[in-house]
């Protein structure tokens, strides 16, 4: 069987310093798939001109840099953002190419990624496959009721098929820049509210595809020097851009 | 705001504002090529599908989505028709040219005449902006893979033409099951 695979990495640039996790990603993808296309979208900042000057973007497909919105609202209104202008990214190459995927994966550019086995990529693809999925997205757990806020969600990474990616990545446009949407957007409730508005089907990856597991390489870092709970300068945190500076602000705390 | 889309390989690709209320997108050949297109079916999926790259970026430049969006392909159809001039809810297609089918043509008691299958013509139909969205993310690879003649459902009226006593055809079947998908209705103007 023949598959293509799109990535798009979109969102606030940090970390890239272990970008090499996402090539050995990609490799590892494409030991089952015959090809793999990587398009980034994030903000055009210092840190990702410093990147992108230093090549180390030499393994996307394509890549924009884009300009900071004049006014940036609240919760993950820039997630959105940059995720619809990825998806027109890729939208563009597949116009200009006539290249049709089998999946898409929409994931930040600040994980760890712990790579697990090729056989369970190779039969998730042959599910996926024979069973024509058309409009199914994969949300890393479960879609959690427990929480006050309403259908809270991680939202580090999705999986969906190509028509699934395709509006999935509108939903921004419909919550956010639409005034008489009956969904509201709340901190990390927006890609339900996204998966609700096209009647999208939803599964839980980490059980029927565990091919991967991702976590914030920030929050991996802080639960290997056992800092377990959520600290209290993770405000600080979110918006540093560098491991080493993570390190820094977790030692003057400590 | 409302928007007009206008698929035509015959032309080039340009957006215009035609006045305080209007605007009008032309897909064209310029952007969406007419080489290496296996048929003009082909073409109509590849230009609808790309009509939604510039009309989002449209709408987050303006930071407001589009109340209404008409779509017309020029290659086959005129556009000759208003939009509605009441609001349109999501999930609505609204069309001057609609279809009405039954299902179980050779038994009275199963067919289902209250709620009869309307299909709207794919070439000319109006709707709100999320549902145009999701209209024009349906894609040729599915049409291949899934249209098909059904013969359980057959033609009783045509706002066109005579209703022939005939089967839905690929086109109709592969509109009707991902309308369906996505729970979409249709309505005649």
């Amino acid at each position: 069987m023949k598959y293509n695979i799109a990535i798009q990495i979109f969102g606030q640039l940090r970390m890239w310093e272990n970008a090499e996790q996402y090539i050995s990603f990609i490799n590892f993808l494409k030991t089952q798939v015959d090809t793999v296309d990587v398009f980034g979208s994030f903000w055009d900042d210092e840190y990702s001109r410093e990147n992108y000057n230093e090549d180390k973007f030499n393994f996307f497909t394509d890549l924009e840099l884009l300009p900071i919105p004049k006014i940036i609202y609240q919760g993950l209104w820039r997630w959105g953002y940059c995720l619809i202008k990825s998806r027109n990214l890729r939208k563009r190459y597949q116009n200009k190419t006539n290249k049709t995927y089998d999946f898409v994966i929409m994931m930040r550019p600040d994980l760890r990624i712990k790579i697990g086995e090729e056989k369970t990529l190779q039969s998730f693809l042959g599910t996926l496959k024979n069973k024509q999925m058309i409009y199914r997205t994969w949300f890393q757990k479960e879609i959690s009721n427990s929480s006050v806020k309403p259908f809270d969600v991680d939202d580090k990474v999705f999986y969906a098929t190509e028509e699934s990616a395709d509006l999935f990545c509108l939903g921004f446009n419909h919550l956010h820049n639409n005034p008489e949407s009956p969904f509201h957007s709340a901190y990390h409730t927006d890609p339900v509210c996204y998966v609700k508005m096209f009647n999208l089907l939803v599964s839980p990856f980490n059980i029927i595809a565990p091919f991967a597991n991702f976590d914030l390489i920030r929050h991996h870092y802080l639960k290997d020097i056992n800092l377990t709970t959520e600290p209290q300068y993770d405000e600080e945190l979110k918006k540093i851009k560098t491991l080493d500076e993570v390190k820094n602000i977790v030692k003057k705390h400590l | 705001m409302r928007l007009t889309v206008h698929l035509n390989s015959y032309a080039n690709t340009e957006v215009k504002v035609l006045d305080a209320n209007d605007m009008l997108m032309v897909i064209g050949k310029d952007e969406v090529s007419t080489l290496d297109k296996k048929s003009s079916i082909d073409w109509f999926y590849k230009a609808l599908n790309y009509s939604t790259i510039l009309k989002s970026e449209l709408e987050m430049e303006r930071e407001i989505v589009f109340e209404k969006v008409k779509l017309v392909n020029l290659n086959v159809e005129q556009d000759n028709f208003k939009m509605p001039g009441v609001k349109i809810y999501p999930d609505c297609i609204f069309s001057p040219h609609t279809k009405t089918f039954l299902q179980f043509p050779d038994n009275h008691l199963k067919q289902n005449k209250k709620h009869p299958i309307k299909i709207s013509s794919i070439d000319k139909w109006v709707c709100d902006s999320l549902t145009y969205d999701k209209v024009a993310t349906l894609l040729f690879k599915n049409y291949e893979k899934f249209g098909k003649i059904y013969t359980t459902y057959s033609l009783v009226e045509d706002t066109q033409e005579t209703a022939q006593k005939r089967c839905m055809t690929e086109s109709e079947y592969y509109h009707f099951k991902m309308f369906n998908n996505l729970n979409l209705k249709c309505y005649e103007i």
